[in-house]
């Protein structure tokens, strides 16, 4: 009877036991990650990795492409489908309401008077075939003809003034809309002179105007249709709204699909990114993939031509892989922490979270060592950035003991309050930095909340949403206060800048643009300090965009950079990747890696008809 | 008889009433016989302790608090060696404490997890099983709901609804208790149904009429006599239900994300990525997670076996 007790006895009289079962199971899953674990690092070369990793990243930038030019035919061949990718859902389909998870879009089925590159500052001709700037507030374009829309009307010049004219009325019968209203608040009338020829006439001088007609919310509309619309915007997107190169044949949940349309216009003598008989790639399919997980695994095995921007990291991991190419570019983009001027009123208390953040470690842990600090004005806009590394580096110092002071002095003035004020300071008992859904904006604000939970001692914790709600966030001002306490935004590694300097970083502090709707830096604050300061940013902001001469206007610009980070105003730019890298299948070709960082020429499906496909 | 001398039969009787029934030394619960006995059980308790003792002593075990600011290093991606020994991650963080601080919290809320969805689902079966009538059928078919539910998908519901509306506790931030709770949800249906037909069982003995015939109250019965008597099942109900109580919280952390460290939460997110050039990023999580799943299955088994021996070796 003992016997049968003993465990070996009644192993061997025993077929296959739960027991059994799970002990193989387990068994296995530990061996195979033994197994797995010895393929790892060894020893040997720890003190080596980081070197390795740079000397990985730089093979990378240098010769990414050497498999594919291998079998690179001699020319642009025509034909195949671009393959893309998108989060999530647009948001709209109209180019002046909307320009969320739409850009294949507002970029390939819309066109525009004029393409910008930003990598050159020079203009191509797309819609247009030239422009005359008349006197320093008349400018008149000349439209090229042959453009018809996609249920073939003809483009008239009556549409190209009403696609011009047409923002303004949208705020106002929208209530809101993306278009910053120093993009068209200048403009006296847009008038229609003959059959190919618009005058624009504005109330005064305006630096930037063309480089914002380049911009999205500007792509061609078709008047008719949209007057016929109830709400009179482009967002159901009938056939026939745009001319551009592409017709809009899909849209649903799992992407948009794009044709060639056969009607297309040619360019004779065409400008860069263009070419005669463009686009040369047939179609366009952009999926929506929930995570960048995904569709790195899409790219790796040749479903995807292009991923888009890459760190030094994930450029070491796809190096080798015969169906990407990794190209370095100049690193573009932004990554910040924007303040709701609601609760940051004290600058003691801004200035304490830009001295708590530890700027070596972050750069050490989030851009691999490799990266550099941010002025208000991003520092790729090389053309109007005057401010150096050195002098950033004055403003952005790590000192934790100072911050903690500065702190606790603000927070102590705070506590003497009464409690009406409250809301506006609850700051100093806990902060909530709300990002986007994805790895590396989890990533920055995950360092963020442990750096200045540390430092600070309040409680920092990050919460994340989806594109779609983190903007109804930034954009909620139902209260004079925001629902969360830092925005997050950007991951310094891609995006990039339009070559406008109110649109590079600058129109984050302009209380006429993001300053007032994202972060509550406003004329109307309930803070004096707030409401002043805002006021002296916006007569900064417009000084910039109406001086023509490029050296007064850099100095205006330097100076408002200045009185931004004396104040630590608005919002507070963390350091960024000194070097980034684009991800691409390794049959694109000629598709413009440097302006891809364009922040505006649309994510993963920039405007270049050059662009192609290598069949072979 | 003198109340002196009732003092002293009494614990001669219960002295006599202790050597009839006492059980013989060789039948005494004995570790070792048991291990013995139970080799494979023994090697899970073995695997729990170590897992258990490695990260309770996490800051002894030359690691570095992932929370802190300083386990963000410029050794991003630094494969296994004598500094790092599971190596690092995409932000230079040292893996062997992610995975020593995050087995804290995989296995707390695991056992708070079981603790509570087994002693709520044992206490509902005991007023269902004995109570019987309306309640019982009222509970039974809200269990049958919660069944027609997915299940997973009813806990990540809670845990997003929950973790706002919750207080932070000592021991338990809110997160982690809007886990414990949205989880032990999960677990409970599955206790109630197992315990009531086991308290139904019990119910019917004989023992129970004598218990009644002399006057004992329902609530003295439940508790007194019926609960002791399913007390073995409660145990090996808890025991079992452990290692799925760690993989479920690991799969609402991998789906879910944490701001704790916890394995679900490391095989999760920016990881992913680059598990094909960094593959440490997921064989030490996720061998953590395999190795305290295991130990809890064997020791789960073990002690069904010995507390049931009519169950032994049925699937």
């Amino acid at each position: 009877m003992r016997d049968r007790d003993n465990y070996w006895l009644r192993l061997q009289g025993r077929k296959t036991s739960r027991r059994g079962f799970l002990a193989g199971t387990g068994v296995a899953a530990a061996g195979s990650a033994a197994i797995l674990a010895g393929c790892g690092d060894d020893d040997d070369d720890d003190d080596e990795a980081p070197a390795a990793t740079a000397a990985a990243t730089e093979a990378a930038t240098e010769a990414p492409t050497e498999a594919p030019t291998q079998a690179a035919p001699a020319g642009p061949t025509r034909g195949g489908t671009y393959r893309s990718w998108k989060r999530t859902e647009d948001m709209g389909m109209d180019p002046a309401v909307f320009h969320t998870d739409n850009q294949e879009v507002v970029y390939q089925v819309y066109n525009h008077l004029l393409d910008f590159q930003v990598s050159k500052g020079t203009f191509s001709m797309d819609g247009a075939v030239g422009y005359e700037q008349v006197d320093e507030s008349t400018l008149v374009w000349t439209m090229r003809e042959g453009m018809q829309f996609h249920n073939g009307d003809p483009v008239t010049s009556e549409d190209v003034a009403f696609t011009i004219e047409r923002p303004p009325g949208l705020l106002a019968s929208l209530g809101a809309t993306h278009v910053p209203a120093s993009t068209y608040d200048y403009f006296d009338s847009i008038d229609p002179v003959d059959a190919t020829h618009i005058q624009e006439n504005w109330v005064g001088p305006r630096a930037d105007a063309l480089i914002h007609r380049s911009r999205q919310y500007f792509g061609i509309i078709n008047k008719k249709l949209v007057l016929a619309q109830p709400d009179q915007t482009g967002q159901e997107h009938v056939r026939g709204m745009a001319a551009g190169p592409y017709i809009l044949s899909e849209r649903n949940a799992e992407g948009t699909h794009l044709v060639r349309n056969p009607d297309y216009y040619p360019h004779p003598n065409p400008d860069d990114g263009f070419v005669e008989d463009g686009p040369y790639i047939d179609e366009y399919d952009v999926r929506i993939v929930a995570d960048n997980v995904t569709a790195r695994s899409l790219l790796e095995s040749g479903d995807l031509d292009a991923y888009g921007t890459v760190d030094a990291l994930e450029a070491e991991g796809l190096e080798g892989n015969e169906n990407v190419a990794v190209e370095g570019a100049p690193a573009g983009g932004w990554a910040v922490l924007g303040f709701d001027g609601g609760k940051w009123r004290d600058q003691r208390a801004r200035e304490a979270l830009r001295k708590a953040f530890n700027y070596q470690a972050f750069i050490n842990s989030i851009h691999a060592g490799n990266a550099r600090l941010q002025a208000p004005l991003t520092i790729i806009n090389t053309r109007f950035q005057r401010l150096t590394q050195e002098d950033l580096a004055g403003y952005y110092n790590y000192d934790p003991e100072d911050a903690r002071a500065l702190w606790e002095a603000a927070k102590s003035d705070a506590a003497s309050r009464g409690p009406d004020q409250e809301k506006y300071d609850s700051i100093y008992e806990y902060v909530d930095i709300h990002t986007i859904q994805g790895p590396a904006y989890l990533a920055i604000s995950d360092f963020a909340a442990t750096n200045l939970t540390e430092v600070l001692g309040t409680t920092f914790e990050v919460s994340s949403a989806d594109i779609q709600t983190w903007v109804s966030a930034a954009n909620d001002n139902t209260d004079d206060v925001k629902p969360w306490g830092l925005l997050q935004s950007g991951t310094g590694v891609g995006g990039g800048t339009d070559g406008a300097p109110d649109a590079s970083y600058l129109s984050w502090f302009d209380p006429a643009q993001y300053g007032s709707v994202a972060f509550n830096f406003r004329h109307d604050s309930p803070h004096p300090e707030i409401a002043e300061g805002s006021a002296h940013v916006g007569e900064q902001m417009l000084a910039q965009t109406q001086e023509l001469d490029h050296e007064t206007r850099v100095q205006i610009i330097t100076d408002l950079q200045r009185w931004i980070l004396d104040r630590a105003w608005g919002i507070f730019t963390l350091p960024m990747a000194a070097e980034s890298y684009l991800a691409v299948s390794s049959r694109l070709r000629d598709y413009g890696k440097d302006d891809w960082f364009n922040a505006y020429s649309g994510n993963n499906t920039p405007r270049r008809e050059a662009a192609w496909l290598d069949q072979a | 008889m003198s109340d002196a001398s009732e003092a002293v039969q009494r614990p001669a009787s219960e002295t006599l009433l202790e050597q009839e029934y006492a059980l013989p030394p060789e039948q005494r619960f004995n570790p070792l016989r048991w291990a013995r006995r139970e080799p494979a059980g023994a090697l899970g308790v073995v695997l729990i302790l170590i897992i258990g003792i490695m990260s309770g002593a996490a800051p002894l075990l030359n690691t570095t608090d992932p929370k802190s600011l300083e386990s963000f290093t410029s050794d991003n991606l630094v494969g296994p060696s004598s500094d790092y020994y599971f190596g690092t991650d995409r932000q230079g963080r040292d893996v062997w404490s992610s995975v020593l601080y995050g087995g804290r919290i995989s296995l707390k809320i695991g056992v708070v997890t079981v603790l509570v969805g087994t002693v709520g689902g044992t206490l509902l079966a005991l007023i269902a099983g004995f109570v019987g009538g309306p309640v019982d059928f009222g509970l039974s078919r809200v269990a049958d709901m919660l069944f027609a539910v997915p299940s997973l998908l009813l806990a990540m519901i809670l845990d997003v609804v929950l973790v706002d509306k919750l207080p932070d506790l000592p021991a338990l931030p809110a997160e982690e208790l809007a886990r414990v709770l949205a989880i032990a949800f999960f677990f409970m249906p599955g206790a109630f149904r197992i315990m009531r037909g086991s308290v139904l069982e019990q119910r019917s003995g004989q023992y129970v009429e004598a218990a009644t015939l002399i006057g004992a109250g329902q609530f003295r019965i439940m508790l007194r006599h019926i609960l002791p008597n399913i007390t073995g099942l409660v145990i090996v109900l808890t025991t079992i239900s452990l290692p799925a109580a760690i993989l479920t919280e690991a799969t609402l952390s991998f789906l879910l994300g944490s701001d704790a460290p916890s394995w679900g939460a490391e095989l999760s997110g920016d990881s992913r990525q680059f598990f094909k050039n960094a593959p440490w990023l997921a064989i030490f999580p996720g061998a953590a997670l395999a190795i305290t799943v295991f130990g809890f299955n064997m020791f789960g088994d073990s002690i069904r076996d010995t507390l049931d021996p009519r169950l032994r070796g049925r699937i």
